[in-house]
């Protein structure tokens, strides 16, 4: 049933994609599911655990980077892509066995300067990875098996596909015998771990299936933008921007992560055109925006409007009778 | 003599990671938070100093430090607003909205400093930046000698706090049991409120020890907080003393990998050190037993 609506769902997202004219006006729909997929992807680790990343951009950046290395080599990103992500998901298996077992902040502070270091590694390691300056990526003609599309809407289709299929895994992971488990450290470790559940393995398999969903979004990205900026990819803004997304549509929500970046688009969009692209708006109104949500409604934007149906439905209720 | 001068280099540059690092570590100590928007506080510091010396400076070569105590103040007082307005309201709903709140506000105030003074890089002159003590063959910077002078005196005046005073052994028994010291009378919420002031006085002083050498710019406290957060991690978190030992360290590590390799390996350094410790000793470095701060 569930998988019936997000399938329908996304025949609706891609062929409104596809009949939309203006490219400007795809081309941020694109960076909205972008956007979403990571934001989606961070939920499956942080919603579900209540283990909080803040370095996620750094699976996107391993991905894309690896994936942009083997191509200029002559590897199709289709194959190369398959390695960028294993990558993503040999570092998520480090960084987890040595942060997922203790208790507190550890976890968060590991993955935000895991991300600083992968900056400062791709920085370093100019002949490689073009430093500072980043690597561009440019095709004239449409090369499908290269991932080159000249047309925006198609990386429209590909993104809205990967944003529905992480959806669909989370849904099925929900009900699987994993997302018990999931759910069972979630209320309480000793409780899961008596009941023979192996706590640090779960976790870090869930950080695993995270990050190389993270990863998979991350290769898309690359040719979609076309360039591989290494202080936008392996950035602590990216990262925080994932986080906070999935935080402000609510964590607890199926589509919470997608609201969460249709909400953060709208933002971004609205203070570029009143304000212009440089002057820092629309970060300030994201991070504020957070801390009144945190405030008033931690569980985010699809709380706040399931309240909001619920109090109308009450009182035309009352009104009835 | 290379390795000598990077050594002292490193633990001048260390001065500066040890204060911030101090007020993040007795936050957490007392209250189990981790400041995330601790790096920000560390920014606004250094605006608010900027400004004021802007104003004016005293005259000689260290007249600019003047506005080293009213930044300090000016911040003390951000924090205890910072508490009453924001911590104690989100307490009430646990662990994880309080990280994202301060996610929040870390991201917020970036985009509120680059909307009222710019994305620009500002730097106010004065006769400390560039300015050095030859010692024996060795160079010492001015600008982060003073630094790391005041991080040596404040850390001992701040054991001496935790130790002596009634705040202090307040702050401690709260950081050991909540509710035992809450039996025993003491007001968790007031000792909070302190700490708060506290942790976010040092790192306006930190901001202000920092401009007469360092730019000043909106993302300014992500470079400092994220060599703060692995030093109070390595350190053993909740240890406010062993915090200025972490900070010292992360400052020789950085200094040793640029002089020896390159200063872009030295986070990747650092990092290395900070896996091996939480596979190792997970409870720091500096930390014996189960007791901190």
């Amino acid at each position: 049933m569930r998988l019936a609506i997000i399938g329908v769902v996304w025949t609706i997202a891609a062929i409104a994609g596809v009949a939309i004219e203006s490219d400007y006006l795809v081309s941020v729909a694109t960076t909205m599911v972008f956007l979403g997929l990571w934001a989606q992807s961070w939920n499956v680790l942080s919603g579900l655990t209540g283990n909080i990343s803040l370095g996620h951009s750094v699976f996107v950046a391993v991905a894309a980077y690896v994936t942009i290395i083997l191509q200029q080599r002559g590897l199709s990103p289709l194959i190369g892509g398959i390695l960028g992500v294993a990558a993503a998901v040999v570092l998520a298996a480090i960084i987890g066995a040595a942060t997922l077992r203790l208790r507190g902040p550890y976890f968060t502070l590991a993955t935000l300067s895991a991300a600083a270091v992968v900056l400062s590694l791709i920085l370093h390691y100019s002949d490689l990875t073009g430093g500072p300056s980043g690597i561009a990526i440019t095709f004239a003609h449409d090369a499908p098996l290269e991932l080159e599309f000249t047309n925006v809407r198609a990386y429209y289709l590909i993104a809205t596909a990967l944003l529905a299929a992480v959806t669909m895994v989370i849904s099925l992971l929900r009900r699987s015998r994993l997302g018990f488990y999931i759910a069972a450290i979630k209320s309480s470790e000793e409780v899961a771990a008596a009941a023979g559940i192996r706590v640090a393995l779960v976790k870090v398999t869930v950080f695993c299936l995270s990050a190389a969903l993270t990863a998979l979004g991350g290769v898309a990205y690359v040719f979609y933008i076309g360039f591989a900026d290494p202080n936008f990819l392996s950035g602590l803004t990216l990262s925080v921007q994932i986080a906070l997304t999935a935080v402000v549509g609510g964590t607890g929500y199926l589509v919470g992560p997608i609201v969460g970046a249709m909400f953060y688009e709208a933002i971004d969009a609205a203070a570029n055109a009143a304000f212009g692209a440089a002057g820092g708006w629309d970060v300030m109104i994201l991070g504020f925006s957070v801390v009144a949500i945190v405030l008033s409604e931690p569980r985010g934007l699809c709380e706040m409007a399931v309240r909001l149906v619920r109090a109308i439905a009450g009182r035309m209720q009352s009104a009835v009778a | 003599m290379i390795l000598l001068q990077s050594i002292v280099n490193g633990l001048l540059i260390g001065g500066v990671y040890a204060l911030v690092a101090m007020g993040l570590n007795l936050m957490f100590g007392v209250m189990k938070l981790v400041n995330f928007a601790h790096g920000e506080f560390l920014m606004a510091g250094m605006y608010v100093a900027v400004w004021l010396a802007s104003l004016g400076m005293l005259p000689g070569l260290f007249g600019i430090y003047w506005v080293a105590i009213p930044t300090m103040f000016v911040m003390a007082a951000v924090g205890f607003a910072f508490y009453l307005l924001l911590l104690d309201r989100a307490a009430r709903f646990g662990e994880s909205p309080q990280i994202l709140l301060t996610i929040g506000l870390s991201i917020g105030a970036q985009g509120l400093a680059q909307v009222l003074r710019g994305s620009g890089f500002r730097l106010q002159p004065n006769p400390v930046n560039g300015a050095a003590i030859h010692l024996g063959g060795l160079n010492l910077q001015l600008g982060p000698t003073v630094a790391f002078t005041v991080a040596l005196i404040v850390s001992m005046l701040m054991a001496l706090l935790l130790r002596m005073t009634r705040f202090g052994k307040s702050a401690r028994a709260v950081a050991e049991s909540v509710e035992t010291a809450e039996m025993l009378g003491i007001d968790a919420r007031r000792v909070y409120i302190v700490t708060t002031s506290i942790a976010i006085g040092l790192v306006g002083l930190a901001g202000a020890l920092l401009i007469p050498y360092h730019y000043t710019f909106p993302n300014v406290g992500q470079n400092f907080v994220v060599v703060a957060f692995l030093a109070i991690v390595i350190a053993g978190l909740g240890n406010v003393v062993g915090a200025v030992f972490g900070g010292l360290l992360m400052g020789v590590m950085q200094s040793l990998t640029a002089s020896y390799f390159d200063l872009d390996l030295s986070t990747a350094a650092i990092y290395v050190v900070f896996l091996a410790v939480l596979l190792l000793r997970p409870q720091g470095l500096f930390t014996r037993g189960r007791r901190t701060l």
